[in-house]
């Protein structure tokens, strides 16, 4: 089921939390409120299951109006960044939980959560303690329990912040792995742009309490709108530069000493700031071809996969990376840049 | 606290203090006594009910509110840190002379209820027991002959229906004030922590003053013994509540509420299974307090509804120490055996809690 929120506003005593939010979740598809700490994304989520009532605005889950409803009458399930599994309950009976409160026979609950279970591949631990077991595995037994209700709704608040980095990418998949099975409507709410990215059909990026951008996860990385989200979403290099309108869709950006025709339909005329993506830049030895961008390598690291350079140029220091780790260059080399102009932003300041 | 609890101690003073008289017993002879001076008797409850309050006041000022969360949902516990070897050698200097001091104190009490008069004849005898607590059989089963009967078994009474009443009370506010948001929360959570801090004589006092007359008047019946029980000792059942229940992790009661546990549900399936330590305190106390207490029920109690400790005190004034300390010995064996039930009936929280000693083991 779809949810979606007019013009909805929190407020705690003077202080705003979320100022004037509004989006819509498709149903069967996984949305990402992503956003650094504060920025309201966990309240936004919270509102949603109804554990707080927005101060303005409105709030439809599957077209019906819920803004007022408490969160046992709203169809919605959640999974806790603390998991929040009930610690003197078996996984059985608290995977059984939500059922038994919502009026279902024992017996019954139990082979529907034994159902749960199964399907987040926790088969034979039904009897185990919630502290019996790994930090992964009290997550899916915190996503079953969810699960079993069958909720119109999905919430995720951090999910995978306790994890270590390995089972993050392991549960990540299996999550989103299980709402495409399924066909969960999902909100999922992260401080992590890899991991939204990763997970997302569509990303709801909010910063200080507004949504900055909202799009596809491809959409929000090559075209960012805002200075925060091409900061926020991934690595670039702000750069100075100035930009000058070829034609309504290209413009022509000059870095430094060479020029490059870019895509652009909204940036005014003159001074700004131009981001470029690290892996927009390729290093080569100097004196490179036509069109690149001298510079001193300043720093190199060995990360195994890549090779990161800090590079001085005219237009200003680098960060670049390359996947020649065979053939290192060292502090002190000319190197000639290219710019793949396809990775080149003009941020609107 | 321990100035409140000091100014508005009743029992220890009239036993010990002989001529010094403290506020508390001055009132309790200003009512009683030869004087039957109810003026007096109020404007000294005032006087104490001043005091404590300021003290109360003082404590909460620099106390002030604070949280701690160890309960969380990810099921683990933790492990206890041991102390460093000097502050737990310290701890035990201090803690072992205290703990003997008391068993010794326990000792003589429970030794002078087997002689003839402490302190001149120390020929054993059995006279004080028999005389309290003595049971023969007659023609219709046993009788009840003991002169503490009446008043044990009304103490024990009392305090049965007192305790539950002051633990549910006790908790109910405790899950109120700590977990729901409702208009009045900080004035309730100051009332209940304010009977508290009203000395027991001046409750007492109150009580008789307000329940004299109509439309309620239910002075002299055992319905405002238990009153007087619940509401005086309610404060500690809602402390040890508010406390532990600031423990559990408030996502653990989002987590009930967004799995269709209304808030009634969410407090007797989640709530009060976490909190059985402090169901058990609150149920051993309210039940502790009731037997024991003497300040606030002395004005209370009649003839029909005499209770063990006013009956003692009694003995006491009348100098036969040898039955009051017999008598006394048997509610301390009472109220451990009460504590014991109580633990057994309401049992052990059941949380996963790692082994020590394998500790790293897990992944």
């Amino acid at each position: 089921m779809s949810v979606e929120f007019r013009d909805v506003v929190k407020r705690y005593g003077a202080a705003t939390a979320v100022a004037g939010v509004s989006f819509t979740v498709e149903a069967g598809t996984l949305v990402t409120l992503l956003g650094p700490s504060g920025c309201g994304k966990t309240t936004t989520l919270r509102m949603i299951a109804g554990l707080e009532l927005p101060s303005e605005g409105r709030i439809l889950i599957a077209g019906r109006d819920v803004t007022n409803l408490s969160a046992t009458q709203r169809d919605v399930s959640m999974v806790f960044q603390s998991y929040a599994l009930f610690p003197h309950m078996s996984v059985l009976e608290n995977v059984c939980y939500g059922l038994r409160r919502s009026g279902v026979a024992k017996a019954e609950a139990a082979d529907h959560a034994r159902d749960g279970l199964k399907q987040v591949g926790l088969e034979g631990y039904e009897q185990r303690q919630p502290s019996e077991l790994s930090g992964g595995q009290q997550q899916r037994v915190a996503v079953a329990r969810a699960l079993v209700l069958k909720p119109s709704v999905l919430l995720f608040d951090e999910p995978l912040s306790n994890l270590d980095a390995r089972l993050r990418r392991q549960m990540r998949e299996e999550i989103r792995e299980l709402q495409q099975r399924l066909g969960l409507t999902v909100v999922y709410v992260t401080h992590d742009q890899q991991e939204a990215m990763a997970v997302s059909d569509r990303i709801v990026v909010m910063n200080a309490g507004r949504i900055e951008q909202q799009g596809k996860p491809r959409e929000l990385y090559e075209r960012p709108a805002t200075p925060f989200l091409v900061r926020f979403m991934g690595e670039s290099n702000p750069l100075r530069g100035s930009v000058r309108r070829l034609d309504p869709k290209r413009v022509r950006i000059r870095l430094g000493d060479i020029d490059m025709d870019v895509d652009d339909s909204t940036a005014a005329e003159g001074e700004a700031t131009i981001a470029v993506r690290p892996e927009a830049i390729t290093v080569e030895a100097a004196p490179g071809p036509e069109g690149s961008l001298a510079g001193t390598v300043a720093k190199a690291s060995y990360l195994g996969t890549h090779m990161e350079y800090s590079i001085d140029t005219a237009a200003g220091s680098l960060f670049a990376t390359c996947p020649r780790v065979d053939r290192p260059l060292g502090v002190g080399t000319a190197v000639a840049l290219l710019v793949a102009a396809r990775r080149v932003i003009v941020v609107a300041d | 606290m321990g100035f409140i609890e000091s100014i508005a101690d009743f029992g220890n003073p009239i036993v010990l203090g002989g001529d010094y008289g403290v506020l508390s017993t001055e009132i309790y002879f200003a009512v009683v006594g030869a004087q039957l001076d109810y003026g007096r008797a109020a404007s000294l409850a005032l006087l104490l009910l001043v005091f404590a309050l300021g003290a109360f006041f003082l404590q909460r000022r620099i106390v002030g509110t604070r949280s701690y969360a160890t309960i969380s949902g990810k099921g683990d516990s933790g492990l206890p840190t041991l102390l460093p070897d000097r502050a737990r050698r310290a701890a035990q200097w201090i803690a072992l002379p205290w703990a003997a001091f008391t068993l010794l104190l326990y000792g003589f009490a429970f030794v002078g209820g087997f002689v003839k008069v402490w302190g001149r004849d120390y020929t054993p005898t059995f006279d004080h027991y028999t005389k309290a607590f003595a049971v023969e059989r007659g023609a219709e089963g046993l009788i009840w002959s003991g002169a503490a009967w009446n008043s044990f078994w009304t103490t024990v009474e009392l305090a049965a229906i007192a305790a539950p009443l002051t633990a549910a009370l006790g908790l109910l506010a405790a899950w109120l004030l700590a977990r729901q948001r409702f208009a009045g929360r900080a004035t309730l959570e100051f009332v209940t922590m304010l009977s508290f801090a009203v000395p027991g004589t001046v409750i007492g006092v109150a009580y008789v003053f307000a329940f004299n007359v109509p439309p309620i008047e239910i002075t002299g019946t055992a319905m405002i013994i238990v009153l007087c029980f619940v509401f005086r000792n309610m404060p500690v059942g809602v402390r040890a509540g508010m406390a532990a229940m600031s423990q559990i992790d408030r996502s653990l009661d989002e987590a009930s509420l967004t799995l269709r546990g209304r808030a009634p549900q969410t407090l007797v399936y989640v709530v009060l299974p976490l909190v059985r330590p402090a169901i058990v305190g609150a149920l051993v106390y309210g039940f502790v307090r009731a037997v024991t207490t003497v300040s606030a029920v002395v004005f209370l109690v009649t003839a029909e509804y005499e209770l063990a400790t006013t009956y003692i005190i009694l003995r006491v004034i009348n100098g036969d120490y040898g039955l009051a300390i017999a008598y006394s010995c048997a509610l301390i064996v009472l109220m451990l055996v009460v504590i014991l039930l109580i633990q057994f009936a309401v049992g052990e929280r059941r949380l996963g809690r790692r082994v020590p000693l394998a500790v790293g083991g897990r992944v």
